[in-house]
């Protein structure tokens, strides 16, 4: 590579950096209307989803009881735990993966959601489980038939029209036991399906079959999307929990850890990380700067991975793993570094010192972020958020550190070497067996 | 000749570290006994917790942190065992929501209500009835999580034995091991509130340590071996090596214990104390274990014979 090469692409290179560091850490909105519309950009940092540890939560607190008083045989806590597994399910089928759900008091169930950050969030589980309203069946202007405790299953459904376009809906299927008398009262009749006692569907008209194979699709023309109708069968499911729920309490709640916490993390990570790069700049010299210049890169592709993927949530769990793959990141480099160096002072030339370090190092980078990616990867399995959260993050930035490692680093040095490959006093190495 | 050389090593090893190694052994042992008698003090997610409500003004956001301090030492006087507070806000109020960990009397509710309602100056019928909130965490999830952590402990020790030796693997479940042990027992003698997610991440983060030593304590022993130092001089060499690297790691770990001790909330406080005997722990796990492991298992492991590959380096030399 030629010097001329060379600092066109460190150039490139420190452009590109000022430009994802502007995505990662600022927000702005774009000066020029686009189709009328003014478009804003929020940065990487600010999509991150946090856990309930370091970010605002949702809590509602229900009353639980039970949907028969009358019925001595059933066992309260039983029908309150499985309420509970059902509430919690719900919530993690619709996207909200920081959620826990424990018993209250003697007859009560509270929620806590993390990540509920703006009042529209909060309003969506509200509407969502706010209120779990009973499903309830009926003859149009008679008696009811049905209710949630009658139904299987509840499943949101696609499929396409006969002008092949796409239409959203949701099937109930009611438990084989009651089939046969829920046909024999609806054959011929029309039907109305109640939420609480809101009318959910009306007007549903059956033949002398009643209920093909005791199932019904329901479709809406606000059924838009998938999300649409799985939104809806989730909201059919809150009804159908095994002890009538009644929201007494609800509202935002601050960090576990405390209001401001996430800011308090954030300043802790930004002094390891500008300890660590002075470190690097009084060790290594010109390799030290790099070595930052690469570590930018792999934090800017590190918050831009986490915050793509949407199982990632940050909590404690999550900053462990951060830590742990920048110390590893750094000890990676830190490893050529000191390969080169030593090979160095045994009188070889700068540019085959690194060479011949890169290629020392490389099965034990590659072994040590494997390692780490295992470890993420079992992680995963594990029941709490805050060790998934870890496992997450550990699995992500194990694969971005293999990439700024092997590649990116390797480029740089290619690139530097090319400005400078004999002086090694610039990178505080020294021939001999000295050390700075 | 290596052999004899080495039980002498072993000896000495044992001789000159008679002291620490018997003041660990009865520090883990007090901790077991401590934990057996009066179990660990699990937080809330473990153990459950109870739970009252404080409603306040809205707009008094700058006294919410003094409202938590008063109310802590009011709930600990009559021995709640204060755990956190948090704020739940909607409309024109504001809810504090206090948690505390021991089951108190009705009568003991009774005059919290009332101290806290004198101290924050609120009406009495602004403090809720106390309830009790299960735990988060269920039976199958200390299962779980504990056969993930073998799981993960298991295949690094795979991982070390198949890419160094059997020492290595040894020195990996040797660490986690007592480094785990050494971390209950902490928290079991200080009654430091533990969390069930603490205690597998941090475990997780004394094994990823230890094998980033072992890395080095092997590259570094390799390397001085063929720099013909002998083998023994070699050993000393790379556990010193390890040693410093684990030093290093204890005291990064260390560093962020005492920044969050500084600036934390109390509620971060205990995850703080958390951290920085971590830190302790990883340091004694570097220090005394894995050198016993190495001092006592290496010789017993097979000797590997490192083959000088051709040189690189002259090669390029010549072509140059």
């Amino acid at each position: 590579m030629t010097k001329k090469r060379s600092k066109c692409l460190f150039v490139v290179f420190a452009i590109l950096l000022v430009v994802c560091l502007i995505a990662c850490f600022v927000n702005f909105t774009y000066p020029l209307a686009v189709g009328g519309n003014y478009y804003s950009y929020s940065n990487f940092v600010e999509n991150l989803r946090l856990g309930e540890d370091v970010s605002n939560g949702l809590r509602i607190v229900y009353n639980a009881e039970m949907i028969d008083e009358d019925d001595s045989t059933a066992n309260y806590d039983a029908l309150r735990q499985s309420t509970m597994r059902d509430l919690a399910d719900i919530m993690h089928k619709e996207g909200y993966k920081d959620v826990s759900v424990s018993e209250y008091g003697a007859d009560g169930i509270v929620l806590q959601v993390g990540n509920i950050l703006t009042r529209e969030d909060q309003d969506t589980i509200l509407g969502l489980i706010g209120s779990p309203a009973a499903i309830s069946f009926s003859i149009d202007g008679g008696d009811q038939f049905a209710t949630g405790k009658h139904v299987k299953s509840v499943v949101a459904q696609q499929g396409s029209d006969a002008n092949g376009n796409m239409i959203y809906g949701v099937v109930l299927e009611f438990l084989d036991e009651y089939k046969a008398e829920i046909n024999a009262k609806v054959a011929n009749k029309t039907i109305d399906i109640y939420l609480g006692s809101s009318l959910f569907a009306d007007n549903i008209s059956l033949d002398e079959n009643g209920f093909i194979d005791g199932m019904i699709q329901l479709q809406s023309d606000s059924f838009k999307s998938m999300l649409d109708a799985t939104t809806c069968a989730n909201q059919i499911k809150a009804g159908m929990l095994d002890l009538t729920l009644t929201a007494i309490d609800s509202g935002e709640v601050t960090p576990s850890y405390g209001q401001g916490a996430d800011i308090l993390i954030s300043i802790a990570i930004l002094v390891l990380v500008l300890a660590g790069f002075v470190f690097l700049i009084v060790k290594y010299k010109h390799m030290g700067w790099l070595a930052c210049f690469n570590l930018l890169f792999f934090i800017v592709l590190g918050l831009f991975f986490l915050q793509s993927i949407p199982l990632v949530h940050i909590n404690f769990g999550g900053i462990v793993a951060m830590l742990i793959c920048l110390i590893v990141a750094i000890d990676s480099l830190m490893s050529v570094f000191e390969n080169a160096k030593r090979h160095y002072q045994e009188e070889t030339k700068l540019y085959i010192a690194f060479k011949v370090a890169q290629k020392e190092t490389l099965f034990k980078t590659l072994i040590s972020n494997l390692m780490i990616t295992v470890v993420g990867f079992i992680c995963l399995f594990m029941p709490t958020m805050a060790v998934q959260s870890f496992g997450w993050v550990a699995l992500v930035l194990s694969i971005v550190n293999l990439f700024t490692n092997l590649v990116l680093m390797r480029l740089f040095t290619k690139m530097y070497l090319a400005l400078n490959n004999s002086d090694g006093k610039k990178c505080n190495f020294h021939k001999g067996g000295k050390n700075a | 000749m290596l052999r004899r050389d080495f039980t002498k090593t072993n000896k000495d090893y044992f001789n000159k570290n008679k002291v620490v190694l018997m003041a660990v052994a009865m520090f883990l042992l007090l901790g077991v006994l401590i934990a057996s008698i009066f179990g660990f003090n699990g937080n809330f997610e473990m153990k459950g917790c109870y739970q009252f409500t404080v409603t306040v003004e809205a707009n008094k956001s700058d006294k919410y942190s003094d409202y938590a301090d008063e109310i802590s030492k009011i709930v600990n006087s009559y021995g709640g065992d204060y755990d956190t507070t948090s704020i739940a806000g909607e409309g024109d109020s504001t809810q504090l929501v206090v948690r505390y960990m021991v089951d108190l009397s009705g009568e003991n509710e009774v005059k919290i209500n009332l101290a806290v309602a004198e101290k924050l100056d609120v009406a009495s019928d602004k403090i809720s009835s106390h309830s009790y909130v299960s735990p988060v965490v269920k039976g199958t999830d200390y299962v779980y999580t504990a056969a993930a952590i073998l799981l993960i402990v298991l295949i690094a020790s795979i991982f070390a034995f198949v890419r160094y030796n059997g020492a290595s693997a040894m020195a990996i479940i040797l660490g986690c091991t007592l480094g785990s042990l050494g971390f209950m027992a902490i928290t079991a003698i200080l009654r430091l509130s533990v969390g069930l997610s603490y205690f597998a991440i941090l475990t997780i983060l004394n094994m990823l340590i230890i094998y980033f030593a072992i890395e080095l304590f092997e590259s570094m022993h390799k390397s001085s071996w063929l720099a013909n130092e002998d083998y023994a001089q070699a050993m000393d060499t790379a556990i010193k090596a390890s040693k410093f690297r684990m030093l290093v790691m204890s005291v990064a770990i260390m560093l962020v214990g005492v920044l969050f001790i500084i600036l934390a909330p109390a509620t971060l406080k205990y995850v703080s104390l958390s951290i920085m005997f971590m830190a302790v722990v990883v340091l004694a796990v570097g220090w005394y274990v894995m050198p016993f492991v190495w001092n006592v298992f290496i010789t017993r492991c097979k000797k590997r014979e490192y083959k000088v590959k051709a040189s690189n380096i002259e090669d390029k030399e010549e072509k140059e």
